[in-house]
C-alpha cells in the first residue's frame, strides 16, 4: 500500500511545489480575516492537493489498472485516507514554512503561528471534508462528484466564519449553548482529545461507507 | 530441415508437414534415430499452431515414420529402413518398366537393354 | 494440459446489450483467440474475468480458484496488455515500475532488467513521451517480470504498426513455450491470430458462435465464389451468409457440403481466412 501512497505523491511533486505560492496567497488573502483563516488555508491546500491527486488519477483511468493488479479494493480506499491525512501534514508544513518566511523578512502582514489548538481544528475541519467527500468520490467517481466539490469550495472559502455565526444564534440552537457552556468547561487539552475522538469516528464511518460503495463498483 | 508452409494452399497445414516430413525421411535427409524438433519448436519457427504440428506428429508417428520417447523428444524410426527401401523398390520398378516400354517400341531386345544396363551400373 | 481459465454460463445484463451464457475456457500451453466485431462484448467479458465488472450470473474459474473470491492471488499471477495502457503518463517507466513491482509476490528483477534491454525501452523517458508500440511492451515487460502463467490481452495491436505487431507475435510465441502458460487473446484484427492461435472463440451480439480449433474451423470452411446463375440453382440455407455483388456472389459453406453439389457448375473455392469466418459468421446475407 504504501506503493500507492508514493505513486500519489510522485504525481503532484509539482503541485505540492505550488503549495507554497498558494499558502503565500492565502495567507495574503486571508489576513484580516483573523485566525481561523489560516485554519481554512491549511483546509484548503490539502483539499487542492487531494482533488489534483483524484483529478489526475481519473484522467488516467487509474483504476483500470489499480483494480487488475493484486492490490485489495480496500488498500485503495484505505491509501487515499492516509493520503488525505500526509496532505494535512504537507499544507501544515507548507504554512509554517510560509508564515516563517514571513516573519523573519518582517513583511507587514499580519500572521499569526499556529498552536496545538488551532492544529485539532484543522485536522477536525479536514476530518469532516474529506469524510463527506471520500465515500462520494468512491462512489461516483471524480467527475460525477465535483458538484460536491463546489459546495465544498464555497463552504472553505465563506467558512469558518459563516459557521461561527451560525454557532451564535442560540435562540433556535439551544444545543449550541450546552456546546458552547462544554467549551467553556473544559480545558483545551480535553477538548483536543474530544475533537481528535470525533475525528477518528469521522474518518472511521467514512471510510466504512467509501469501502462498501468502491466494492460494489464498476469499471 | 527444410519445411515450407502455403497459406494459402488448399491442402491443410498439418498434410503439408506430413507430406514434407515424409519425403525428407524418405530422401534419407533426415536418419534414423535422429532427433526432430519439438512440436512447439516447430511451431514457433513456422509460425502455426502446436495443435498443427501436434496432429502431424501424431499422424506420422501413426505411420510409423517417427517415435516420440516421452520426456525426451521425437526421432525418426527406425523401421523407416523397411519403408525406404520399399519406397525405393517401387521407384525402381516404375523406371525399369518404363524402360522396358520404350525400348520395345524402338525394337529393342531384351539383351540390348540388358547392356545398357549393365553400361549404367558400372559407370554410376 | 490442464485449464487455466473456465468461463461457465457468464452472463451480463447491460441496458442495450447482453453477454448471454457464454462458456469457453483457455487451456495451458494455448493461445487462444477471442474475436468479435466491435459491440460483440470481448471487452466486457475480460472486464468480468479482471472483475473490474460484477457478473450477473455464471462462474469464472482461474487457476482453479474463483475469480471473485481469490481476486489477489490471482491477479499476482496474471499478466495484462490492454488497448489503453493506463499508466501514469507524468511517471517514468522505472518510477512506475517502482511502483508495481513491490505489490507482485513473485517479481524478478533480473528478469525485468533482461527484457528492459532486450526491447530497448528508456527507463527514464516519461510515459506519455513513449510510442504505443513501447507502451505496450512496457506492459509486456511487466507481465513477464512476475512471473505471469495467464496472458490477458485486450486489443494489444490496435495502432500498432505492423512491425511491432509482429515483434509481440514472436514474443508470444517464444512465451507459449512453456507448456504451462496461457494466452488469451481478444482483438477484432485477427490477422495477428490468422497464424498463431491454437483455438479460437468468435464473439457476436455477446454470444459464442464458434468455439474450436483454429485449424479445424479453417480447415472445415471454405468460401464459394460463383455466377448468379449458380445461386439460383443452390439452396442458399447451407450457407454460413453470403455476399451477393452485381456479378455474382461469393459464401462460406462447410466443405462437406460442397460435394455433388458443385461438381457442375462455374465456382471458384478459396480458404478462408479467421477475418472471412468473422465477416460471413457475422452477417447473415451481408448485402440486405
Amino acid at each position: 500500500m504504501s506503493s500507492l501512497i508514493i505513486k500519489d505523491i510522485l504525481l503532484i511533486k509539482r503541485t505540492i511545489l505550488l503549495g507554497f505560492i498558494y499558502m503565500i496567497f492565502l495567507v495574503f488573502a486571508f489576513q484580516s480575516l483573523g485566525s481561523d483563516a489560516f485554519i481554512s488555508a491549511v483546509v484548503a491546500l490539502t483539499y487542492i492537493l487531494l482533488m489534483t491527486t483524484l483529478a489526475y488519477e481519473e484522467m488516467n483511468h487509474s483504476d483500470i489498472i489499480l483494480n487488475s493488479l493484486p492490490i485489495k479494493r480496500s488498500n485503495i480506499v484505505f491509501s487515499k485516507y492516509i493520503l488525505t491525512f500526509i496532505y494535512s501534514i504537507i499544507s501544515l508544513l507548507i504554512y509554517f514554512i510560509v508564515v516563517f518566511v514571513i516573519s523573519t523578512l518582517n513583511i507587514n502582514v499580519n500572521v499569526h503561528y499556529m498552536n496545538i489548538m488551532e492544529i485539532v481544528w484543522t485536522l477536525f475541519y479536514i476530518s469532516v471534508f474529506s469524510g463527506i467527500y471520500l465515500p462520494i468520490f468512491f462512489k461516483f467517481g471524480y467527475v460525477k462528484s465535483k458538484i460536491f466539490n463546489v459546495i465544498v469550495y464555497v463552504f472553505i472559502f465563506s467558512g469558518a466564519s459563516v459557521i461561527s455565526n451560525i454557532f451564535l444564534e442560540d435562540s433556535k440552537y439551544f444545543s449550541v449553548n450546552s456546546i458552547l457552556k462544554f467549551f467553556q468547561n473544559h480545558t483545551e487539552f480535553q477538548i483536543s482529545i474530544c475533537l481528535i475522538g470525533i475525528t477518528l469516528a469521522i474518518i472511521s464511518v467514512s471510510y466504512l461507507i467509501s469501502l462498501y460503495f468502491y466494492k460494489n463498483r464498476e469499471f | 530441415m527444410n519445411i515450407i508452409i502455403s497459406n494459402t494452399s488448399q491442402e491443410p497445414i498439418y498434410a503439408q508437414i506430413i507430406r514434407q516430413i515424409k519425403q525428407i525421411i524418405l530422401n534419407g535427409e533426415l536418419t534414423e534415430g535422429e532427433i526432430l524438433p519439438s512440436i512447439r519448436v516447430l511451431a514457433k519457427e513456422l509460425q502455426i499452431s502446436v495443435i498443427t504440428t501436434k496432429r502431424a506428429y501424431d499422424e506420422l508417428e501413426k505411420e510409423g515414420y517417427i517415435v516420440t520417447v516421452q520426456g525426451k523428444g521425437t526421432y525418426v524410426s527406425t523401421k523407416n529402413k523397411e519403408l525406404v527401401k520399399e519406397t525405393k523398390l517401387k521407384f525402381i520398378e516404375e523406371k525399369l518398366e518404363e524402360a522396358v516400354i520404350a525400348g520395345k517400341s524402338i525394337d529393342l531386345t531384351l539383351e540390348e537393354i540388358q547392356e545398357m544396363l549393365k553400361l549404367f551400373y558400372e559407370e554410376v | 494440459m490442464g485449464t487455466i481459465l473456465e468461463v461457465k454460463n457468464l452472463r451480463k445484463d447491460f441496458k442495450d446489450f447482453s453477454l448471454k451464457d457464454i462458456s469457453f475456457s483457455v487451456e495451458k500451453g494455448f493461445i487462444t483467440g477471442f474475436i468479435g466485431p466491435n459491440g460483440a462484448g470481448k471487452s466486457t467479458t475480460i472486464k468480468l474475468i479482471m472483475n473490474l465488472l460484477k457478473k450477473d450470473n455464471g462462474e469464472i474459474k482461474i487457476f482453479g480458484l474463483d475469480n471473485v473470491k481469490n481476486e489477489v492471488d490471482i491477479k499476482n499471477r496474471i499478466g495484462f496488455v490492454y488497448d489503453e495502457n493506463h499508466f501514469y503518463g507524468e511517471l517514468t517507466i522505472s518510477e512506475m515500475k517502482k511502483i508495481i513491482s513491490p505489490l507482485y509476490e513473485n517479481w524478478e528483477e533480473d528478469i525485468y532488467n533482461k527484457y528492459l534491454e532486450k526491447f530497448n525501452l528508456p527507463s527514464n523517458k516519461k510515459i506519455k513521451k513513449l510510442s504505443k508500440g513501447m507502451k505496450m511492451k512496457f506492459s509486456l515487460i511487466i507481465a513477464l517480470s512476475h512471473q505471469a502463467e495467464l496472458f490477458i490481452m485486450d486489443e494489444p495491436t490496435s495502432g500498432l504498426d505492423p512491425i511491432v505487431r509482429s515483434e509481440l507475435l514472436d514474443i508470444l510465441s517464444y512465451i507459449i513455450q512453456d507448456e504451462n502458460k496461457g494466452v488469451f487473446f481478444s482483438t477484432h484484427i485477427t490477422s495477428d491470430l490468422d497464424r498463431i492461435a491454437d483455438c479460437i472463440v468468435l464473439l457476436n451480439k455477446g454470444e459464442i458462435v464458434l468455439n474450436d480449433t483454429k485449424d479445424d474451423i479453417l480447415d472445415d470452411y471454405t468460401i464459394i465464389k460463383g455466377d448468379k446463375k449458380t445461386l439460383q440453382n443452390i439452396s442458399d440455407t447451407d450457407f454460413i451468409s453470403i455476399k451477393e455483388n452485381k456479378f455474382g456472389f461469393e459464401g462460406l459453406i462447410r466443405k462437406e457440403k460442397i460435394f455433388n453439389k458443385f461438381s457442375k457448375q462455374n465456382i471458384v473455392t478459396e480458404k478462408p481466412n479467421l477475418e472471412d469466418i468473422m465477416l460471413y459468421f457475422t452477417g447473415r446475407n451481408l448485402n440486405e
